[in-house]
């Protein structure tokens, strides 16, 4: 007759409903970090993506850069590296320089290097580099 | 390959005066005389034992003293219930004395299912015979019989009417056990079901969290993130600055006369050279920078103003 003690069956079941209790504040806990984490993860991948088209998009600067450049003077030269894209001009008018670089300093480019001389009362020498 | 030993197994008929020699290596089947139970024959509308044991202890009102913790046993043979209500309690305290645990216990019997088929008189000791009387197994003096023969239960085939001892029956009424039982049961299951929602949408939000990381490229780790982040927080503040103050400079309340010369950017520092500045002018010229608490650097030389902006 090896019946089983009832009290026995109760504590077991105690013991049960007590670790699924553990289970379930330990779970939540868990669940709501991992919460947390994805809202910051959805925030930054955001911010790093907008920041990233911003500066670190070489192509994209690159072509802005071109059409800039095309747009605004024929005295105006670009090169291009691996690195960053330089823009220089060794007499730009002032209206040029003006155009020019209203455009560069309303984009979202990274520079990295500004010169700019006064030649005489009309024109200026420019040496620029963008990086990203 | 395993080795079972199958212990042996022994019929014993247990009652006060009974003389049982005990070997712990045995396994008992205990029959219990019809002085440790209430046994009542009846016929009653009724289909099933399980519906009658539900009214068994209305029945037994009038034999059992009240407030005292019995259990009920009912079966069915032809067309008569056999009711039976027995002290747990009494039994194992005498089945202790006798040096029986319950460890040595096989299966519990009643002597009116298992002898009921009995057709002489049967002396169970010095003072008390076994008979049976319209179907019902009773314990009547010795002395009112002439004859009897001696019971023999050694090699007595037993019934399916079998019953078990509720050990804690005096201790916790069954039906509170019952019932903490199926609360707790009820617990599990709403905790079990609580607990595999909370799983199901931690995994889930892990998925959303790797889809996330996949699509926008995101680096392995929070802090590697957080770092990628704050250097191109870092980079926008620079670039944001430098226009602002290159700005400031061209926005610069300059006499006629004064010209800027130069400007130029490189390693976080902005420099401007301004042309035709007295040293009285140089308060008018920085003042918005002076104003804003920017941390600069000038000086007047051949007349021409050099400012230095640390970005």
């Amino acid at each position: 007759m090896n019946k089983m003690n009832p009290l026995h069956i109760v504590a077991l079941l105690a013991v049960v409903a007590l670790f699924l209790f553990v289970q379930i504040r330990t779970t939540k806990d868990e669940l709501s970090t991992e919460l947390t984490t994805l809202k910051n993860s959805k925030k930054i991948a955001l911010a790093t993506t907008a920041y990233r088209d911003m500066y670190a998009n070489p192509n994209k600067t690159k072509r802005e850069l071109e059409r800039i450049v095309r747009q605004d003077s024929k005295h105006l030269t670009l090169r291009q590296s691996a690195q960053m894209t330089t823009i220089d001009s060794k007499a730009l008018s002032l209206s040029e320089l003006n155009s020019f670089m209203s455009k560069i300093f309303n984009g979202t480019y990274k520079i990295q290097k500004l010169q700019i001389d006064k030649i005489d009362k009309k024109s200026a020498r420019l040496e620029l580099e963008i990086a990203w | 390959m395993s080795l079972v030993f199958k212990q042996q197994q022994q019929n014993i008929y247990l009652d006060a005066s009974a003389d049982i020699d005990v070997d712990s290596k045995t396994k008992y089947n205990v029959i219990l005389s019809p002085n440790l139970y209430w046994v009542k024959k009846v016929s009653l509308p009724l289909k099933y034992a399980r519906d009658v044991k539900k009214i068994a202890h209305t029945l037994f009102e009038e034999s059992i003293p009240e407030n005292s913790l019995y259990s009920y046993h009912v079966y069915k043979k032809e067309d008569n219930f056999f009711i039976f209500a027995y002290d747990d309690k009494e039994i194992l305290s005498l089945l202790e004395s006798k040096g029986i645990t319950t460890a040595n216990i096989s299966a519990i019997y009643f002597a009116q299912s298992e002898l009921d088929a009995m057709q002489d008189i049967y002396k169970v000791n010095d003072l008390e015979a076994l008979h049976v009387k319209d179907g019902i197994v009773i314990l009547l003096p010795l002395k009112w019989f002439e004859t009897s023969q001696p019971l023999n239960i050694i090699d007595l085939k037993l019934s399916k009417e079998k019953i078990k001892l509720q050990q804690y029956h005096h201790l916790i009424n069954s039906n509170i056990i019952v019932k903490t039982i199926v609360f707790l049961l009820l617990f599990i299951a709403v905790f079990s079901v609580e607990f595999f929602i909370y799983r199901y949408q931690k995994e889930q939000i892990v998925k959303q969290k790797n889809k996330i990381f996949t699509k926008y490229h995101l680096k392995p780790t929070m802090m590697q993130n957080k770092s990628i982040l704050n250097d191109y927080e870092r980079i926008y503040k620079t670039q944001k600055r430098v226009r602002e103050t290159i700005a400031g400079f061209l926005k610069a309340n300059l006499s006629k006369s004064e010209k800027i010369e130069d400007i130029s950017y490189q390693n976080k520092v902005i420099k401007v050279i301004i042309s035709h500045v007295s040293k009285e002018d140089e308060k008018r010229i920085m003042a918005p920078f002076y104003k804003q608490k920017r941390t600069y650097n000038s000086h007047i030389s051949n007349g021409k103003l050099y400012i230095e902006v640390k970005i």
